[in-house]
């Protein structure tokens, strides 16, 4: 029923990052905080909320009033997550399009803000977004939506990784709705967030 | 489809219709059709609370900045802008959760809230950053699994609490359960419990000597008991009235050393119905029923109750729940067997700090430590699935910020650890020293001054290794550490061993975080003993306090002596020299550091502070500061206690100025902190306008202020026992004061404020 997708306005998108250069998450949080002296991500910025104190789950979150950012630790993988709360305008399409950009640019703002870190900064080798459903009642967890959804993610890795080589995969994670879109080797997040903007 | 068609059949139609109800009262209040202070505590009684920045501004480190909320001027309280992320309190009674419930819970917190469940020190569940327009459809998925969130605050009766190993505990005289259950609803939107001028909290315990419940520290507290009589063995409750934690802390009263299981709602209702009527209403800071049983004695209070009781009409509700059996009795999952002694790395730890031999043989009850209090969605839901397959519904939430399974099978306990580890919720220590108890602070509460969640956030991270290795001398492991953000403490610091609440100094023209170190406080005997203030220090330093007290104690003690025994013979001069050189704040230039709190960069400010809401109504800063103002009392009194004249003098002088500051600054916001700026300002606004004159005493209170700013300080002990007598009398008149100016009818408005005043 492309109907769900359509009403679709909460949803979450998740870009990893390397493992290994995720670092320590407490030292993100002087980052957040500068972002929002500075503006330096879309949104009206708030606060920030501290749990590094916790596993699977966001991490250090810069909390907006359209969106949460998280330096995001779910499942294991860190990764840079962006949640929508305010709606969008637009089709479904093009709001996926305007949450990603979002969150590319973020994710390259942290890049470049963590690159001189004791250690190596964060890096996100743009080859894989996750894509999650937040909201049960538009899109609950059946088959039908999940079809309706993977056709919208096909077409939105398609545009993100420029039509060649794109996966499109249930999330593994039985509570959630969602499909992480993929493909072979990385992308420059410049590049990305070129073919969204 | 919306939530309210999709769960139509799901939810119970009374509950259906308050919702329905809240959600016309937010389309009301969006057309401006009602009052911003109704709807603040319409919101309220619903368990929907303001949080820090609602009011569009804050201090991002570099100056106040405004946060333009795109809300039109829209309010949804006094200076609460409509789209600023809000709090939700969840009621959980006796903290007792479903797998379903926790599956809802997660749902929620992952798509109205920032995805993290947050367990409170009265076992209810918060969330943070919620949208006021999204709280309709939380409380219908809530109320769809059996929640409802009425009068999780407001000035109503607040969650029942009840010790989470009722029913299953070795020591116990019997399970409080089905009276905390049946106490909860009957007094859950009852007529006679609507009209209080302040919060009223119940809690059951099981056992006078542990801390289970709290019972000293609530307004009405129930321990159960038993009496022979004529050879029958009944149940009944040793009843206590008046107590309460906040500024000043009150130690709650014997009412009754028996009270009959079948009296115990007539009762309530019964104190109900005594406070609405003759509780104080508009000063807010004397509204608690402490104060009612303190201003009219415990004897006459008792005598209204028993009148009041005498007069009730029979209700069948009194003992329905007497009769039969008790109806939802936890029946446990999987067969009772003993562990057979294995366990993975790290089981044997745990075990010997997470697990409770049940009374029932062959059954453990598990608790699940959470840092802070903290799960995400989806711990929580993994939580779920695990107590599904382990324990069926015999779930609790407990004051200590943990949860609990009950009833897990010996046997189970390797694969239930094991299970709990993979989840990241194996961690060691619960109930130990690293096991600490924390209020939302500074991340979230507009009350707050330090961040008492980074502070316990630092403490935990430096504590539960030793806590998992079992590294703890035995003497300080079962210690207990408690933060709040500020005197209020919500964080129950006054229980603790190791207590600390929120202040902040002035050092060289900058604002320092720092929190007073509260000691001798007993969390044993039902919260037996509250501590006293004994000087504040750096938040920067207070992990050293931790290891030097606890240290000091190791090595001083005396054979088996307990930590209050130790604090209590040493003396509290001692235990305050242990730490003075701690209190020295380097220089910005030295070590800014010290300028910015745990977990948050910026540089410290008081700025942020907001016109908190608090049970109810809205507390101005006139109502903060005065609050403020009876806790250095409160610090004055400990202080002459200990002989230290001079600095008991300086705080009942420090607490007459702050008075004096709260009635100003419903005048002029930004008087600062100058004591002859305060006392001219006073003067002249206060007095000479005869605005602060009592009926009777004039301004006889005023002048003890002036005394004492003109004359300097006292150095006799019995002259400063004097001023302190002053100083408690002029905030007195202080609270009268602003009283009287909150019940001045607004120009144009019918004085039905004024007519209540009389
Ligand atoms: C002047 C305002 C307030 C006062 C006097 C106050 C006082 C208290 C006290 C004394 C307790 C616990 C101890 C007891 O049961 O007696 C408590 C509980 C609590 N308070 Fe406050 N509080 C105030 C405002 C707030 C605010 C603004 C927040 C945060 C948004 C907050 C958060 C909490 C929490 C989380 C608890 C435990 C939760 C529960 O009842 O389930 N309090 N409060
Ligand atoms: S103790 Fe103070 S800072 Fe902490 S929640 Fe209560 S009012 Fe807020």
């Amino acid at each position: 029923m492309a109907y769900h997708a359509a009403a679709l306005q909460r949803f979450s998108l998740k870009i990893f990052a390397e493992p290994a250069s995720a670092g320590v998450p407490s030292t993100i949080i002087p980052v957040f905080h500068r972002w929002i002296q500075e503006g330096a991500v879309p949104g009206l910025l708030i606060d920030v909320a501290d749990y590094t104190h916790l596993v699977d789950g966001p991490s250090v979150l810069l909390i907006a009033h359209e969106a949460n950012y998280a330096l995001d630790e779910t499942g294991g993988r860190p990764g840079l997550s962006y949640t929508r709360k305010q709606p969008l305008e637009g089709t479904f399409g093009e709001r996926l399009a305007v949450a990603a950009a979002a969150l590319i640019a973020a994710a390259r703002r942290l890049e470049h803000d963590t690159s001189r870190m004791t250690g190596g900064g964060i890096v996100f080798p743009g080859n894989e977004i996750a894509f999650a459903a937040n909201d049960r009642l538009a899109a609950p967890r059946t088959a039908d939506t999940e079809t309706a959804l993977r056709d919208a993610l096909v077409a939105f890795g398609g545009r993100l990784f420029g039509g060649s080589n794109v996966e499109v995969q249930p999330l593994d994670d039985p509570a959630r709705l969602g499909l992480t879109v993929k493909t072979v080797g990385a992308v420059p997040l410049a590049t990305l967030l070129s073919r969204v903007e | 489809m919306t939530w309210k068609e999709a769960l139509a059949d799901r939810i119970p139609a009374e509950l259906a219709a308050e919702i329905d109800t809240f959600e016309r009262q937010i389309a009301l209040r969006r057309q401006d059709k009602i009052d911003e202070k109704v709807f603040a505590e319409t919101r309220l009684r619903r368990g929907v609370y303001g949080q820090r920045y609602d009011n569009g501004q804050r201090n991002d480190g570099t100056g106040p900045k405004m946060l333009p909320y795109p809300s039109n001027g829209l309010t949804k309280g006094p200076e609460t802008v409509w789209d600023a992320p809000g709090m939700q309190r969840i009621k959980i009674p006796m903290g007792r959760l479903t797998p379903d419930q926790m599956d809802t819970l997660a749902d929620i917190a992952e798509e109205y809230s920032d995805g993290v469940c947050h367990v409170t020190t009265r076992q209810d569940i918060q969330l943070h950053f919620v949208h006021l327009d999204d709280t309709p459809d939380l409380m219908r998925r809530l109320a769809a699994v059996g929640i409802t969130t009425r009068e999780a605050c407001g000035n109503t009766v607040r969650n029942v609490t009840a010790c989470p190993l009722a029913g299953v505990c070795r020591d116990e005289t019997f399970d409080v359960t089905p009276h905390a259950e049946a106490c909860m609803r009957f007094l859950l939107g009852h007529p006679d419990a609507q009209d209080f001028g302040r919060k009223f909290k119940v809690a059951f315990s099981g056992c006078r000597e542990h801390a289970c419940g709290l019972v000293s520290m609530h307004d009405l507290g129930l321990i159960a008991v038993t009496r022979s009589e004529n050879g029958v063995e009944r149940h009944g409750f040793e009843t206590y009235v008046g107590g309460g934690l906040g500024a000043v802390p009150h130690q709650a009263r014997l009412f009754d050393k028996f009270l009959p299981v079948e009296e115990l709602l007539p009762i309530a209702q019964a104190i109900s119905r005594v406070f609405a009527r003759l509780g104080e209403k508009r000063n807010r800071a004397r509204a608690r029923i402490k104060f009612l049983v303190a201003h009219l004695g415990l004897d006459e209070f008792k005598r209204l109750v028993l009148e009041e009781r005498a007069a009730l009409p029979d209700d069948p509700r009194w003992t329905a729940h007497l009769s039969g059996e008790p109806p939802e009795a936890e029946q446990p999952l999987r067969p009772a067997a003993a562990a057979d002694g294995s366990g993975s790395n790290g089981f044997g730890g745990w075990a010997r700090t997470n697990v409770y031999r049940q009374r029932q043989t062959g059954y453990a009850t598990v608790t699940v430590a959470l840092p802070l209090g903290d799960l995400t969605a989806r711990q929580m839901r993994r939580l779920a699935s695990l107590a599904r397959r382990y324990v069926g519904g015999a779930v609790r939430a407990t004051v200590e910020q943990n949860i609990v399974l009950r009833w897990v099978s010996e046997a189970d306990l390797p694969a239930l650890y094991r299970e709990l580890s993979a989840v990241g919720l194996g961690g060691a220590g619960a109930g130990t020293l690293a096991d600490i108890t924390a209020c939302p602070g500074t991340d979230t509460c507009k009350l707050g001054i330090a961040s008492s969640r980074g502070l316990a956030a630092e403490l935990t991270s430096r504590l539960s290794e030793r806590a998992a290795a079992g590294a703890f001398d035995p003497a300080v492991e079962g210690l207990r550490i408690k933060t709040s953000g500020c005197f209020n403490s919500c964080g129950q610091h006054h229980i603790a061993d190791l207590g600390f609440y929120g202040v902040s100094r002035n050092i060289g023209g900058y604002a320092v975080p720092h929190f007073q170190v509260v000691l001798g406080g007993k969390w044993l005997d039902n919260a037996g003993a509250y501590g006293l203030a004994s000087g504040a220090v750096p938040s920067k330093r207070i992990p050293e306090v931790v290891e030097r007290i606890t240290g000091r104690f190791v090595a001083e003690r005396r054979e088996d002596e307990s930590f209050q025994d130790y604090t209590r013979r040493i003396g509290k001069r001692a235990l305050r020299e242990m730490f003075a050189d701690l209190a020295a704040v380097p220089s910005h230039d030295d070590d800014p550091s010290f300028y910015s709190d745990w977990g948050d960069p910026r540089e410290f400010t008081l700025g942020d502070m907001g016109v908190g809401e608090c049970a109810g109504e809205v507390v101005s800063l006139t109502e903060f500061d005065l609050a403020a103002a009876e806790a250095r009392i409160f610090e004055a009194q400990s202080r002459l206690e200990e002989q230290a004249v001079a600095q008991a003098d300086e705080l009942a002088y420090g607490a007459m100025l702050l008075g004096a500051r709260g009635l100003i600054k419903s005048e002029f916001i930004d008087i600062g902190d100058d004591p002859d700026a305060i006392v001219r300002e006073f003067r002249t606004r206060f007095f000479d306008t005869q605005v602060f004159f009592d009926k009777y005493a004039g301004g006889k209170f005023a002048m003890y202020l002036f005394r004492r700013h003109e004359s300097g300080p006292r150095l006799a002990p019995d002259a400063v026992h004097h001023l302190i007598e002053e100083a408690q009398l002029f905030l007195e008149a202080c609270h009268a004061c602003q009283a009287r100016l909150a019940a001045r009818p607004a120009a144009g408005v019918p004085a039905a404020a004024e007519e209540r005043a009389r």
